[in-house]
């Protein structure tokens, strides 16, 4: 189980590496499809406790906006820095937001979270003075240690997808990684067991925004722009495509959602401008109607057969 | 008049019913007893066609009851009263016995007929008629989905724990009405569930016995001659 | 002062109205949160927009565009509400949220580029119902008498819907579906062909509304996804699947938009989502929305 997968894993990023090498513009497309990978991968992390988002944006605007406020009120222009301010905001947002919206299941969860983000983007777009109002606001070129960076950001992004999936995969496995899926299938047994199902989903919920926060800035940084279309609902029903496509039950699962969705649209932008909406509202389709487990589902679905001819 | 062979259900993975069989004879009243849980409501929801069985066949007449829509039973003839009531709460108590005729599309005198052999069967109703059925009482809420399971079954009628939780004068009353409908429509048969057999002794012409999932032992089974 | 407030405040309920009854009925129905809804209040206004365009150009009665409203709100809903239903919702029944949200959101985003395609990317508009109904001035400020006699339709609607539900057979049909499926089907419902229809309706209703919002409020790319939001916002506020509900909710949002609009500029947009968050916070089955209960 552990061989295969590691393999995979280092054949993808191999892959990734290579074609980044091959042309600036392909890092620059894969940079931002893994930095929004990454804010599905929060989104799946929410959907494995049966909880649906439909507000995820918030976060990933915020990670995005966190840092062009580094930028805009401190002048900082360095990587790390412009990330960790990414990730803080958006995780902070997520402790105050999480904290009270915990509390909720279902249909109520992802409306109160759509309602939250929808709040930020309509301030977002009227508070002109503050936010740069529908303009939104730039981002500067980013340094590295002084330096410029080239191609470190593709490949800190892809260290960053590395270790994030790397820690989940860890966190999934354990014991309260266990619990989320339990969360999904019988919450008051959990209740019975003396375990704080709410608690367990308030950590999640915070390691979600950061994800979303994360992601959110690596592709600001990338793009070098935020606008408040980040907090829109449609970017929120983005993710969860990405998360849904990719299937949530894999740490994989959402990174090649994203990758796929991302290929679909560039594909789509180059042949059919029109057509790139078509396109992936037609991946949404095929996805819920014939491959419900997603990717990830299709990568297991070789050994579904060997457990079948066994 | 109704014939259940091995049949099984599954929810939630869990076997449910594991190979029931029985008959309801024609024109018979037959009592289905059983603890909480045994598969009772489970056995009616799957005549009803609510849950899909994995196994066996249920006939009504000789039909196979898998061939014909859930939603065409009432159109078979057979009427249900759910444990639960299920009432609309918005229709008026009358207009919640008047759904099957209304679904069914029955003319006018057809469904004057009905309603009228459901108000000299349950004559309780006429107090209820125009009360709205999220201000009836749980037990005026059973009387009401009695008479709308009376409205559809001309054939059978499957009663689900219909003395649950009913006060005693409301529990005699509903025992009236059972009677009384056998003697108004002798022809029409009926299933009825309950955990404990004293209740239907006095109108069951047959008592069963389920036990997890099936029928068992029938320790005291009564058939009135 | 409070006058144009309220006018505004109510015109503005009117077409929130609009834009949210045929969300909350789909769901009552089909308990399916249609994210496409958005999508046919876009069709509705453009169809309603090129229809009344035509008749202008072939030089035909002024007034055959308020036909023309009602004309292409029937075309959508024909043209789209089976089609969708039994192609692609059909499959996502009692298969969770998450398979809802994904087909209704893949047909949002189709429809998005078929707006695109077949009506291009520049704002569009017909302005003959807005015109031939003149002006009118109430408390010193004017008005097209369009925009209030919209909220005489709001209420027209409401209570058609209102009647359909109650005094029809159709009406009651659906709404012992709304209420309880299963229960609906062991009393005899074919719950199947109440859905087409159902759906088929909840489109015609929000083509209808983007149909008779269009002189107001013209034809644009991204009229959709504003006008889903919008949708969820009122529906989720008055409590998914109630029309009264709507009713209530599209008030309480017009006029506290109409307030903002006077009193805090920088709020008015946000509006919708504030009362929406306070009120799903406090009450998450919205303003008149029950509780469900669930049967183990
Ligand atoms: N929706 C459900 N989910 C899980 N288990 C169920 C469900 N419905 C019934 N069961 C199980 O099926 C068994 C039979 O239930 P039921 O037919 O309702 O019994 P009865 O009506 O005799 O009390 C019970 O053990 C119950 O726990
Ligand atoms: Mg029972």
């Amino acid at each position: 189980m552990k061989g295969p997968r590691a393999l995979l894993w280092v054949c993808l990023a191999a892959a990734a590496v290579a074609v980044a090498l091959a042309s600036p513009w392909a890092s620059f497309i894969l940079t931002v499809a893994l930095a929004k990978g990454l804010a599905a991968l929060g989104v799946a992390l929410l959907l494995r406790a049966g909880l649906m988002s439909l507000g995820h944006a918030l976060f990933y605007a915020a990670g995005g906006y966190g840092a062009a406020y580094l930028a805009r009120w401190l002048g900082v222009t360095d990587l790390l820095l412009l990330l960790g301010a990414g990730f803080l905001s958006a995780t902070v947002l997520g402790l105050f937001t999480g904290a009270v919206l915990v509390r909720y299941r279902a249909i109520f969860f992802a409306m109160l979270n759509l309602a939250a983000s929808m709040v930020f983007f309509s301030l977002v777009t009227k508070l002109y003075n503050l936010t740069g109002g529908s303009d939104g606001m730039p981002l500067p070129v980013p340094t590295m240690f002084g330096l410029k960076p080239g191609q470190g950001l593709f490949y800190l992004t892809l260290a960053c997808v590395f270790v994030c999936a790397g820690g989940l995969r860890r966190y999934l496995d354990s014991a309260m990684g266990q619990g989320l899926g339990a969360i999904a299938t019988n919450e008051i047994r959990l209740e019975y067991l003396g375990i704080s199902v709410n608690g367990l989903l308030f950590v999640n919920y915070a390691i979600s925004a950061g994800l979303g926060g994360l992601g959110g800035a690596l592709a600001a940084i990338a793009i070098g722009h935020v606008t408040p279309e980040l907090f829109f609902w449609t970017t929120s029903a983005q993710l969860l495509l990405g998360a849904a496509l990719g299937g949530a039950g894999s740490v994989a699962g959402p990174f090649a959602g994203m990758l796929l969705l991302e290929g679909v649209r560039t594909a789509a932008s180059q042949y059919a401008p029109l057509l790139w909406e078509m396109a992936m509202g037609l991946c949404a389709l095929a996805v819920a109607l014939f491959v419900p487990q997603g990717l990830s589902g299709i990568v297991d679905l070789p050994q579904q057969w060997k457990r079948a001819v066994q | 008049m109704l014939k259940l062979e091995a049949l099984r259900v599954k929810i939630a993975g869990l076997e449910v019913l594991r190979g029931v069989c029985f008959e309801v004879p024609d024109q018979a009243v037959v009592a289905l007893v059983g603890r909480n849980g045994a598969g009772k409501t489970t056995t009616l929801r799957a005549i009803m066609g609510l849950v899909a069985p994995e196994a066996g066949r249920i006939l009504l007449d000789g039909q196979d009851l898998a061939a014909i829509a859930p939603h065409r039973r009432a159109h078979c003839g057979v009427g249900y009263a759910p444990e639960n009531r299920q009432l609309v709460p918005e229709f008026t108590a009358e207009d919640n016995v008047l759904l099957p005729c209304l679904a069914m599309g029955l003319g006018r005198q057809e469904t004057r007929r009905r309603l009228e052999l459901v108000y000299a069967v349950v004559p309780e109703l006429a107090a209820l008629r125009k009360r709205r059925a999220a201000g009836l009482s749980g037990g005026q809420g059973k009387i009401v989905a009695l008479a709308r399971a009376l409205a559809a079954g001309t054939r059978l009628v499957l009663l689900d724990e219909p003395f649950e939780g009913l006060a005693p004068a409301l529990a005699a009353s509903y025992a009236a009405a059972l009677h009384r409908l056998r003697r108004a429509t002798p022809a029409v048969a009926m299933l009825v569930t309950e955990s404990s057999p004293a209740l239907l002794a006095s109108v069951a012409d047959l008592v069963l016995y389920v036990e997890r999932g099936a029928i068992g032992r029938e320790p005291a089974a009564s058939k009135r001659s | 002062m409070l006058t144009p407030i309220v006018i505004d405040g109510l015109s503005d309920a009117a077409l929130l109205f609009l834009v949210a009854v045929g969300l909350t009925m789909v769901f009552g129905v089909l308990r399916v949160v249609n994210i496409a809804h958005g999508s046919f209040f876009a069709l509705g206004a453009y169809a309603a927009i090129t229809l009344g365009l035509w008749a202008g150009a072939l030089g035909l009665s002024q007034a055959l565009s308020y036909g023309a409203l009602v004309l292409s709100a029937l075309l959508v809903a024909a043209l789209f509400g089976p089609l969708t239903e039994r192609l692609c919702l059909r499959a996502t029944y009692g298969r969770g949220e998450i398979a809802q949200m994904l087909v209704t959101f893949g047909i949002f985003l189709i429809l998005d580029d078929v707006q695109k395609l077949v009506f291009g990317v520049q704002e569009r508009q017909n302005d003959a119902p807005l015109s031939l109904l003149g002006v009118c001035n109430l408390g010193g400020i004017v008005y097209p008498v369009y925009q209030i006699a919209l909220v005489g339709l709001a209420v027209v609607v409401a209570f058609s819907l209102r009647w359909f539900l109650r005094g029809t057979r159709a009406g009651k049909l659906v709404l012992s579906v709304v209420h309880d499926a299963e229960m609906a089907r062991f009393s005899g419902i074919d719950t199947a062909k109440v859905s087409v229809a159902a759906f088929t309706f909840g489109v015609f209703l929000a083509a209808l509304g983007g149909s008779l919002a269009s002189p107001i409020t013209g034809a644009a790319p991204g009229m959709s996804a504003e006008a889903t939001i919008l949708a969820f916002a009122v529906a989720a506020i008055g409590g998914l699947g109630r029309v009264e509900g709507a009713g209530l909710a599209a008030l309480i949002v017009g006029l506290g938009r109409a307030f903002a609009v006077y009193y805090a500029p920088a709020f008015d947009r946000a509006t919708p989502y504030l009362v929406m968050f306070a009120v799903l916070l406090f009450r998450p089955q919205g303003l008149l929305g029950v509780v469900e209960t669930r049967r183990l």
